[in-house]
């Protein structure tokens, strides 16, 4: 990994649909190291932030910047920085697993990307699965692949929307720990969940959303993610 | 070096997905097939007329048979809302265009190479300058792949995509349209006053023209 | 009132004046002043207002590229700017529609009795045509892909699309067309009053499509106003 620790930046970020706002002035940044987990009602606004910070989607208003250190970075290496895991998983299915891979490495320009399609697979437990199409797969067959995406682009920001949709309690429990290992590893992750367990076991750091907007700023650890989760619950009256 | 592995990248998982689900192929060429029939039942009942309708029917068939395989050219990209997974990594967009264009000219070149011989039987058409005939086709479908891959990626998730992609792709395929059916009815032996050169050179001109602007408009269009 | 209201409402009405009383004066000079020509007698004063029509749609369609082409460069950087640029290409792509229409029912008029029949493939004539459907397959664009961003994207795209597609339609229908009747050719114009009301009825219609226009800009203006309001109480109450 080049260049200094990488920096994600939202200055004020407003996203509109229709005449009613999804995100309202969202601000924060995220840097190298941490694990953020973005918590929130379903409609507070989590899926389209990611979307924004993975440059899916345009902000209406505000803006949202990527550096290495100092150092703003260019529009090739945001999309190479950056690692997207939405709902939509981004993964061909008339390909398989293998092939999605490697796909992933030749566009994201990593060096010997066959190679490392089979060292991904290893690592998310579907080298015997590998060569079957991802259609055929179950939900969370079809997670991990994507989750495997994000190690075979090399990306140095992991951006995850509820990534553990489909997995099951083993499975769950491997993508906390690689989570966690990312973050060690020094890279910015954040994802979005509306589990208390993953919060307290993964996050350094939590972030309510409520109506779009950012409402709590809270550390990680069992403290904040019960802190953050009654804010969640109390805004349900 | 990296943009060529990425566009070869591109290109290769297309032709792999539809050679392995061969939903484009197989469905573009009986729907061509098909319309070459109902057109012999349309036109042939004075069989001496064939080359007169003939390069008209080449041609036609080819542009619906064509934009039926546009309109499902980025379904797979919309399955799983893969599109994204090529515009966010570093590929520039004019790769992906290119990329896709490619891969939709080589699905529509494949699809017409029993279509347009199935033609030239039935009508019993004969091909007297065989390089302006298929110099015809070729430039006439560069036009087509470029024009259609773009607006079929702007309308992936459009309601009714169906019937806008060709509302909107018609209006400017007319002049491939004309230049096509005037150097196919030459290549054929038709009776008219025509030079295929300066046509040839008119579809050159539109594919060089249409190049630029539809890849320029891709990245932008997309990011709007 | 909008943004400015009372100031583009003021030259709204100005326009409005301006451009009837063109009108009233170019009607004026082509049926009182203009003498008849000699062998079409008066159904040749179609010309005056057909030709008049049909510059003035091709320039309202070029403004509306001209309008894709700076939304398009602006991207999401000035949303004030792609709001004004956007609602410039609905206004003149509606207007230009309009002026196709009148072109399109004027022309047939003018060619049953210039050369007989209903539709002749005049290259010109053919050439409005396709223009004619590019831009309605713009406004279908604008009904029916969506009215986001992105859709206005799209309609932007095809509507710069219409520039390089107008010269090639022109060189294919021109070529494609074969030699056409040369009688009146010219529309005939043999006298000078026939020249100054020609001129003046190109004029006119140039001055209601900008009235048109104008009107046209004026309400998206103010319906992407009314959008922004509904945000803004959205944004204080929410």
């Amino acid at each position: 990994m080049s260049d200094g620790p990488l920096h994600l930046r939202c200055e004020a970020v407003a996203r509109v649909f229709g005449r009613r706002h999804v995100l309202r002035d969202v601000s924060f940044t995220a840097s190298s190291g941490e694990v953020v987990a973005i918590v929130g009602r379903n409609g507070a606004g989590k899926s389209t932030l990611l979307s924004i910070l993975a440059g899916r989607r345009l902000p209406d208003r505000g803006r949202v910047l990527v550096a290495a250190g100092e150092r703003p970075a260019t529009v090739a290496e945001t999309r190479s920085w950056l690692g997207f895991l939405p709902h939509d998983l981004l993964v061909y299915p008339d390909l398989t697993a293998r092939e999605n891979l490697e796909f992933t490495g030749v566009l994201h320009g990593q060096p010997n990307p066959a190679k490392r399609a089979v060292e991904v697979l290893a690592s998310v437990g579907l080298t015997v699965d590998g060569d079957r199409t991802v259609r055929t797969f179950s939900r969370g067959m079809q997670q991990r692949t994507a989750i495997g995406r994000l190690m075979a682009s090399g990306a140095r920001a992991w951006l995850l929307d509820e990534p553990s949709t489909g997995l099951d309690e083993s499975g769950r429990r491997w993508l906390l720990e690689l989570l966690v290992a990312q973050g060690r590893e020094g890279r910015t992750v954040l994802f979005s969940t509306h589990h208390p367990s993953e919060v307290e076991a993964a996050a350094t750091r939590v972030l309510v959303l409520d109506g779009g907007r950012l409402v709590e700023d809270l550390p990680g650890g069992s403290q904040g993610a019960a802190a953050a989760f009654a804010r969640v619950d109390g805004g349900r009256s | 070096m990296d943009e060529l592995r990425r566009y070869a990248a591109i290109v290769g998982k297309d032709l792999r997905v539809e050679f392995r689900t061969r939903e484009i192929l197989y469905t573009t060429t009986l729907f061509a097939l098909l319309l070459v029939v109902i057109f012999a039942f349309a036109f042939l009942s004075d069989p001496t007329k064939s080359r007169d309708y003939g390069p008209g029917i080449i041609w036609v068939t080819v542009l619906f048979a064509t934009t039926v395989g546009q309109n499902r050219l980025f379904d797979r990209e919309r399955e799983n809302d893969c599109l994204w997974s090529l515009l966010l990594s570093p590929a520039a967009p004019s790769t992906v265009f290119l990329a896709k264009a490619t891969a939709q000219l080589a699905f529509a070149l494949l699809m017409q190479v029993p279509t347009i011989l199935l033609i030239l039987v039935f009508f019993d058409l004969r091909v007297t300058d065989p390089f302006a005939f298929v110099a015809a086709l070729a430039l006439g479908n560069v036009a087509l792949a470029l024009v259609g891959t773009l607006f079929a990626a702007m309308l992936m998730n459009a309601r009714m995509k169906e019937v806008l992609l060709p509302l909107v792709t018609y209006p400017l395929f007319v002049p491939v349209v004309i230049a096509g059916v005037k150097v196919t009815a030459v290549a054929v032996g038709a009776p008219i006053a025509e030079d295929p050169e300066v046509w040839l050179k008119f579809l050159l001109g539109f594919d060089m023209i249409f190049g630029v602007v539809t890849v320029m408009l891709f990245g932008r269009m997309v990011r709007a | 009132m909008g943004k400015g209201g009372p100031v583009s409402a003021r030259i709204g009405f100005g326009l409005t004046v301006v451009a009837a009383g063109l009108l009233t004066a170019a009607l004026y000079m082509v049926f009182f002043v203009a003498p008849l020509e000699a062998t079409l007698g008066i159904s040749q004063k179609i010309f005056y207002f057909h030709v008049g029509a049909a510059i003035n749609m091709l320039l309202s369609f070029g403004f509306c590229a001209l309008a894709g082409l700076v939304y398009l460069s602006i991207g999401g950087m000035n949303r004030r700017w792609a709001d004004i640029a956007d609602a410039v290409g609905v206004a003149t792509a509606e207007v230009g529609v309009t002026l196709g229409a009148i072109v399109l029912i004027t022309g047939p008029l003018w060619a049953r009795k210039a050369w007989g029949t209903w539709w002749t493939w005049e290259p010109r004539l053919t050439l409005s045509l396709m223009v004619f459907l590019l831009f309605l397959a713009y406004l279908a664009l604008r009904a029916f892909a969506g009215s986001d961003r992105f859709g206005r994207g799209v309609a932007a795209g095809l509507s710069i699309l219409g520039i390089p597609a107008v010269y090639f339609i022109h060189f294919a229908v021109d070529r494609w067309g074969g030699a056409h009747p040369q009688v009146v050719y010219k529309g005939g114009l043999t006298q000078p009053e026939m020249r100054i009301a020609f001129g003046l009825s190109v004029a006119a219609v140039f001055l209601l499509a900008t009235t048109l226009s104008w009107l046209r800009l004026t309400i998206e203006r103010e319906r992407q106003h009314l959008d922004e309001l509904y945000l803004e109480v959205d944004r204080r109450l929410g």
